[in-house]
């Protein structure tokens, strides 16, 4: 009994092993492909797509998808929803399986994994030229990677900008000392909790100030090895800033993105910093208010980094129907009409060249609005490269604010914690 | 007896079918769990033993041409000194936490074990910490860190005056003592509801025994109850120890994404250098590598137990 319990042990044992070892010379999925004939658009076809959208996008998705499915009986398509990062890694972890998504809309700086993962085909040979001259020029340089075409961008913007609460500013400051007396005036008075909130925990809302001292991300966003440029008297006028708005008690002690948003739709905050995606919020809210940039600070305008959102077309999607599939979704719902339906949503300006005209964009205080912060914004690096930014910038801003660290230590210590990220990165 | 020649030989004619106890009917039994197990325990954990041998990142994932690199990712790993301050810091979370879970939940269950009015709803209330899922648990709780809105602070200021104002979440090591409190709220059912069904097996007699012998409360528990329970307590131990290791959720979210290298355990820094860095082949090193650290460690306590019976 004993030797037959040993002889089924090592069997099965050797099984697993020989199973996975196998698994790992493969070098191609086991997918049969379809010999690409006439593409007959009679075959049934059903498209994943994979999105990252808040709730009101989220519908305004489903909605599209309807009127195309009615449009085109033919293909189905089934949408999922992801958070940010949890939509990167999921969708690197599918690359090695075959049930990944066909299509995925996203932000343009995961152009930095799914590219040289291998995870993403060129789009423009996917809708065809025609098409593409139908986009905004500039909004379609942000969705290049490397110089080739990897993203179809349906919005521009994702850029920060200042929304008050008219009630408590009924005139806008111009400079950020202006905005910075006001706060702190109606704290004092009373009126509210704090008078600037805005995300404390996530660098990303405080770069833009990086750019008021005239400091820098990277030496060189466009070379083959961009190194950061974090160890620079910019980096200490800006932690130094950012120390004393907080000692000051113009921003909160501690705030997450949640926390600002409370105060400014409670109508505890005078002014917040956040995005276009707030501005369906805060009308919910109830509360009335307006948009500017970010005020300058000594003469010298922040800015925030921009990025455009748009579609990607997955590596292994070959089979003929499937793509003229991909295609036919992919040129519906950047039709003039679509975009402006997603428009509701996003309340971002859209790509389609048409729609950009249109007067819902141009006579929409809100979306023409922030064509004037756009003009003050620098595009977001997509490089891989930023992953080990944020992290190097995240604990080190914390520790400022909490004044563990001194502004002046600042900049050297981001410094090494990217250089070292980046070495981590393998780049 | 005619029925009984009759019995006889229908039982012969059953055997010989050999669904009865046959040589296999174990395995047969065996054989659905065996083959889950194998597919989601002993699959990924093979083949993840193979790929730390490997150079896998972003690079390479999809074509899964993996090169051979022997030992260089553990050498990386050992070779960080990251990795020794986590490590010291997560053998010190464990500790700490596993020591209050037990204690804890154990003198919460010798309170319970007796009666009381409303014994029913105190354990349900006491049960909740377990049943509200890790993750709705730990954002309230982060929601409760903040410094000024937080109800922790309120509490202690309106208690104490404002020099009792902790920043829970912008320093590290207060940051280390969040989750340590929140974890062992999360922890304490488990280990309440294991020494209860332990506590309930213990035979009355030998209490009464005790007393009559003028044994005091405490010798009861120290004589009767510890010996006892060990049995019951030896495999909770370890599993709490396992899980404390390796509680990802808790401290990846109570610090916002692990972002402070102060602040995180070994686990965390795996998930980081997984899914952010896409450094596969290193991170399933540094899981062997906690694998084996959790597997001695089980070794050695198993073995301390019975070497002290």
């Amino acid at each position: 009994m004993k030797k037959i319990k040993v002889m089924i042990a090592m069997a099965m044992i050797s099984t697993l092993v020989v199973g996975s070892m196998a698994g790992c010379t493969k070098k191609t999925a086991v997918t049969p492909e379809k010999t690409p004939a006439v593409v007959e658009s009679t075959k049934p076809v059903s498209l994943a797509i994979w999105e990252q959208e808040d709730p009101d996008g989220q519908a305004m998705m489903d909605t599209l998808a309807k009127e195309f499915t009615a449009a085109n009986p033919k293909i189905t398509v089934k949408r999922t929803h992801y958070e940010t990062e949890e939509l990167r890694k999921n969708y690197t972890t599918a690359s090695l399986g075959t049930t990944g998504p066909d299509i995925v809309l996203g932000p343009n700086d995961n152009l930095g994994v799914f590219v040289p993962g291998n995870l993403v085909q060129p789009i423009d040979t996917v809708v065809g030229a025609e098409f593409m001259a139908t986009i905004d020029p500039l909004a379609l340089d942000a969705a290049k990677y490397s110089g080739k075409q990897y993203m179809l961008p349906d919005r521009n913007g994702n850029e920060l900008l200042v929304a008050y609460n008219k009630k408590l500013v009924p005139t806008p400051p111009k400079t950020f000392e202006e905005l910075e007396a006001m706060g702190l005036k109606l704290k004092k008075e009373g009126k509210v909790e704090y008078g600037l909130v805005m995300d404390e925990v996530e660098p990303f809302f405080s770069v833009p100030f990086l750019a008021a001292f005239g400091g820098t991300i990277f030496d060189d966003v466009n070379s083959a090895t961009p190194k950061p440029s974090l160890n620079t008297p910019a980096v200490t006028s800006w932690m130094t800033f950012m120390k004393r708005i907080h000692t000051a008690g113009l921003i909160p002690k501690e705030a997450n993105g949640d926390l600002a948003l409370t105060l400014f739709k409670g109508g505890k905050a005078a002014f917040i910093i956040n995005g276009p995606w707030g501005f369906g919020d805060y009308t919910k809210a109830g509360i009335d208010f307006g948009i500017m940039p970010i005020p300058t600070i000594n003469g010298k305008s922040p800015a925030p980094l921009t990025a455009v959102k748009g579609y990607t077309v997955s590596e292994g999607v070959k089979d003929a129907n499937k793509l003229a599939a991909v295609k036919a979704f992919l040129i519906f719902v950047n039709s003039k009409d679509s975009q402006l339906k997603m428009v509701d949503s996003h309340q971002q300006t859209p790509t389609n060249i048409e729609a950009m005209k249109d007067a819902k964009i141009t006579g929409n205080p809100l979306i023409a609005g922030q064509a004037e912060q756009l003009a003050k914004s620098l595009p977001m690096p997509t490089i891989t490269q930023m992953r080990a930014i944020w992290d190097a910038i995240k604990p080190v801003q914390q520790e400022v604010l909490s004044g563990k660290t001194k502004p002046e230590a600042a900049g050297a210590i981001m410094q090494k914690k990217a250089e070292q990220g980046i070495k981590d990165l393998g780049l | 007896m005619k029925d009984t020649v009759v019995k006889l030989k229908k039982k012969k004619r059953n055997s010989s079918f050999g669904i009865g106890q046959g040589r296999f009917t174990p395995f047969f039994f065996l054989a659905p769990a065996a083959i889950v197990l194998a597919f989601v325990v002993a699959y990924p954990l093979i083949y993840e033993i193979i790929i730390s041998f490997k150079n896998v990142t972003l690079l390479n994932l999809k074509s899964q041409n993996y090169p051979w690199i022997g030992l260089d990712n553990y050498i990386n790993v050992l070779a960080d000194s990251l990795f020794y301050s986590t490590l010291i810091r997560t053998i010190l979370w464990t500790a700490i936490n596993v020591f209050f879970h037990v204690s804890i939940g154990l003198f919460l269950a010798i309170l319970l074990n007796r009666k009381l009015p409303g014994k029913a709803f105190i354990r349900i209330l006491l049960i909740l910490p377990w049943a509200v899922p890790q993750y709705i648990a730990a954002m309230t709780w982060k929601g409760m860190y903040n410094v000024e809105y937080g109800s922790i602070n309120i509490i202690l200021t309106k208690l104490f005056g404002d020099a009792a104002l902790i920043p829970w979440l912008s320093v590290p090591s207060w940051t280390f003592l969040a989750c340590i409190i929140t974890n062992i709220w999360l922890g304490i059912p488990f280990m309440m509801m294991i020494s209860l069904g332990g506590l309930t097996s213990i035979p009355e007699e030998l209490y009464e025994a005790a007393e009559l012998d003028g044994a005091s409360g405490f010798q009861q528990f120290k004589n009767i109850t510890l010996p006892l329970l060990k049995p019951i307590l030896t495999p909770a131990i370890i599993l709490g120890t396992v899980w404390t290791f390796n509680m990802v959720n808790v401290v990846y979210i109570i610090t916002s994404g692990s972002a402070s290298d102060e602040s995180q355990i070994l686990i965390t820094m795996v998930f980081k250098r997984a899914f952010q860095y896409f450094r596969y082949g290193q991170s399933a090193a540094l899981s062997v590598i906690i694998f084996l650290i959790l597997l001695a460690f089980s070794t050695v306590f198993i073995k301390a137990q019975k070497s002290d019976d």
